[in-house]
């Protein structure tokens, strides 16, 4: 088991084969060899490591992905598909998704730092500028002529 | 640029909203994924003339978001990659600009309206050509040979992975019109040493050209070949490219071969082959010098479409077995055969064969044929001998029409080369060849069979259908077992298939299932 302690002071008691599911903790278990000493990420709350904790526990069977996996694709161009129980584990509010996102980076977990990316993803394609800032609670600090700028930019795509 | 004081606390407040906490690396990862699918979308669909500006619309809406995402957007070359098609110099210089160094993708149509435009963007284009990665261009019809020629043929693309051009508007009657393909010489100075991909449809580019060494994946479509020896350059380039993974030869046309010409002979090895997909136009038998020479990995998809309408049968469409079958070692462990045949109208028949496991067709052999009521006795009386398939055990045959004279000999020579198969199946017109099953001994055809369904669309005599199962149940002669287990009868019918005296009689010796639909 290995003890994993959060930045507002939290233990969790997880297998060795769910918090290896990130490699920044995989590769600080291997360097530290067998060691009850707990493992601290400053940079992760309590609220979240759960829920991340929670992906990993129901991939921890899963193989993990080499860098070639990565690359290959990269390659393909990925899409925004997204599998059914990923799907179910984001629907969380965009407070947490992006806090599961900058965890996912910080743990180093691809697979779920690629959930969350495609979730936002998906949540961007097919919205107008005005629907996006809504949507994340963007402030529009163009001034008129910026703004005019680049719609005439977009006015050059006419089909000719 | 000056900031008012409101903007200057929006711009501030924009800096705090969640999503701009992001790094920006991730930011770059989101906005990729979600501009990849249209990109995907419109390079799969650029052929289609549809949402071609989607893509492009979606950059300027990701810009129109908010200051920092605007500058986000303009600073990462790899969103500005896709070039858009014909339109305004400033639009596409804007992305020649920003994309950097970034390799470059192009696919779009040059329709008859974009034509007149095509010669300024290529020219915008040419001083990038370097950084040309994907390059795919259809044109509505054929534009004057040296505008085509001067983005095409003179500059290097030492980037470029796949290329794809089409020409025409995939008409069936094409070899009538044969003005209609574009010619070209040798592509991109004849540097393209990245290529993998090729794919040219109604356009004519020599088969000697260095354009072909490398590929992985080789489709040509609709292209007839006069030069007298380009049977032999095609087959030389297959000898080149080892590599493989698709080869897809459509609606070709080569000069016709003597027989006596001499040719090369030898093996061609593609072991990586996945798909081999064939279709013949008029005289082919440049497949028997070429296809016959090709083996392929038991993997590999076969699809073959053909013409039998004057007469050919199945060895003008199916590649020469090699007397040890390496060429073609799907054969060896194909299982199961599906058949479908048609007696009138122009109807494509069709022969699907399966490998046990797997959950598409290993090979599938599609025949034109255009009211023949012949085709069911030529397909099945050859078929056993030029396609041997030893480990066959499962064989579905349906037969559409009622006047198919020689089916039931035919049919009959098939079982008898593959004594292997366990369970027939036969539907609509195919059950008349039943009486093969009665009159001849079990243990000369099929003496393993177990299985027995039947598809009838009309009423099935009974006391046949007794003395059938009679015949394949109990001991033989020679102390053998027969094996007939089961019986499957499935009927579009409304009136009840059998009485219930026959329905003992099959019942007390196999398994009977009766399915009314």
């Amino acid at each position: 088991m290995v003890n994993l302690v959060t930045s507002d002071n939290e233990s969790f008691t997880v297998e060795k084969a769910v918090a290896s599911r990130s490699v920044l903790i995989k590769n600080m278990l291997e360097d530290v060899g067998e060691s009850d000493q707990p493992i601290p990420l400053p940079n992760v709350t309590a609220s979240v490591l759960k829920k991340v904790l929670e992906y990993c526990d129901h991939h921890k069977n899963e193989p993990m992905p080499t860098s070639e996996d990565l690359a290959a694709e990269d390659t393909r161009k990925r899409t925004t598909d997204i599998g059914e129980w990923d799907q179910k584990f984001i629907q969380v509010d965009q407070e947490m998704l992006f806090e599961i996102i900058l965890a996912a980076n910080y743990l180093d977990i691809k697979p779920l730092l690629d959930v969350g990316c495609k979730t936002v993803a998906n949540m961007i394609k097919g919205k107008t500028p005005e629907e996006i800032r809504k949507l994340f609670n963007i402030v529009n600090d163009f001034t008129p002529e910026e703004e005019a700028q680049i719609k005439k930019e977009n006015e050059w795509a006419e089909d000719r | 640029m000056h900031i008012t004081g409101d903007r200057r606390t929006s711009h501030g407040s924009n800096q705090v909203a969640p999503i701009n906490r992001l790094p920006g690396d991730i930011l770059s990862m989101i906005f990729q994924r979600a501009k990849s699918d249209l990109d995907e979308f419109h390079i799969a669909l650029w052929y289609a003339h549809r949402d071609v500006w989607k893509p492009f619309h979606f950059l300027s809406n990701l810009s129109l978001v908010c200051r920092s995402w605007r500058d986000f957007v303009r600073s990462h070359p790899i969103l500005w990659a896709i070039l858009p098609p014909p339109s305004s110099t400033p639009f596409i210089n804007l992305f020649l600009e920003r994309s950097k160094t970034a390799p470059l993708a192009i696919g779009f149509y040059v329709t008859i309206k974009r034509a007149p435009h095509f010669p300024r963007y290529t020219t915008l284009l040419l001083p990038h050509l370097h950084r040309l990665n994907i390059c795919m261009l259809g044109f509505e019809k054929p534009i004057p040979a040296e505008d085509a020629a001067n983005f095409l043929c003179l500059t290097p693309a030492p980037l470029l992975e796949r290329l794809e051009l089409r020409c025409g508007n995939h008409q069936r009657d094409w070899f009538s019109n044969p003005e209609r393909m574009m010619i070209f010489g040798p592509l991109f100075a004849r540097r393209t040493p990245r290529l993998r991909d090729l794919k040219l449809e109604e356009v004519h580019i020599p088969l000697s050209a260095s354009i072909f060494t490398g590929l992985a994946r080789l489709c040509l479509i609709r292209v007839e070949y006069t030069e007298p020896d380009s049977v032999h350059q095609l087959t030389r380039i297959l000898e080149l490219l080892p590599h493989l993974t698709e080869l897809r030869l459509h609606h070709l046309r080569f000069p016709i071969i003597i027989p006596d010409e001499a040719l090369s002979s030898g093996a061609i090895n593609l072991p990586h082959l996945e798909e081999l997909q064939v279709t013949f136009t008029g005289p082919n038998n440049w497949a028997l010098h070429t296809l016959s020479r090709v083996a392929i990995p038991p993997s590999c998809h076969l699809a073959v479409w053909g013409d039998l309408t004057f007469g050919g049968d199945l060895r003008e469409l199916i590649p020469q077995q090699w007397h040890d079958q390496s060429n073609l070692p799907v054969l060896l462990s194909t299982n199961k055969l599906e058949i479908s045949l048609h007696e009138t109208g122009r109807h494509t028949h069709y022969m699907k064969g399966h490998v046990s496991g797997s959950k598409s067709d290993a090979f599938a052999i599609y025949m034109d044929v255009e009211n023949d009521a012949n085709v069911p006795r030529r397909v099945l009386w050859n078929l056993g001998r030029i396609f041997p398939m030893p480990s066959l055990d499962t064989v579905i045959l349906r037969v559409y029409g009622t006047d198919t004279p020689g089916l039931t000999p035919a049919f009959a020579k098939f079982l008898e080369l593959h004594p292997n198969i366990r369970e027939i199946t036969l539907g609509c017109e195919a059950v008349a060849t039943l009486d093969l099953l009665l009159l001849t001994s079990a243990s000369h055809l099929c003496p393993q069979l177990e299985t027995l369904c039947l598809w009838a669309s009309r009423g099935l005599d009974e006391n046949t259908l007794v003395r059938l199962v009679e015949s394949r149940t109990g001991r033989v002669e020679d102390g053998g077992i027969k094996n007939l287990r089961r019986l499957v009868v499935s009927s579009s019918g409304e009136d009840a298939l059998f009485s219930e005296t026959a329905v003992a009689a099959i019942g007390e010796r196999i398994v009977l299932e009766i399915n009314d639909n």
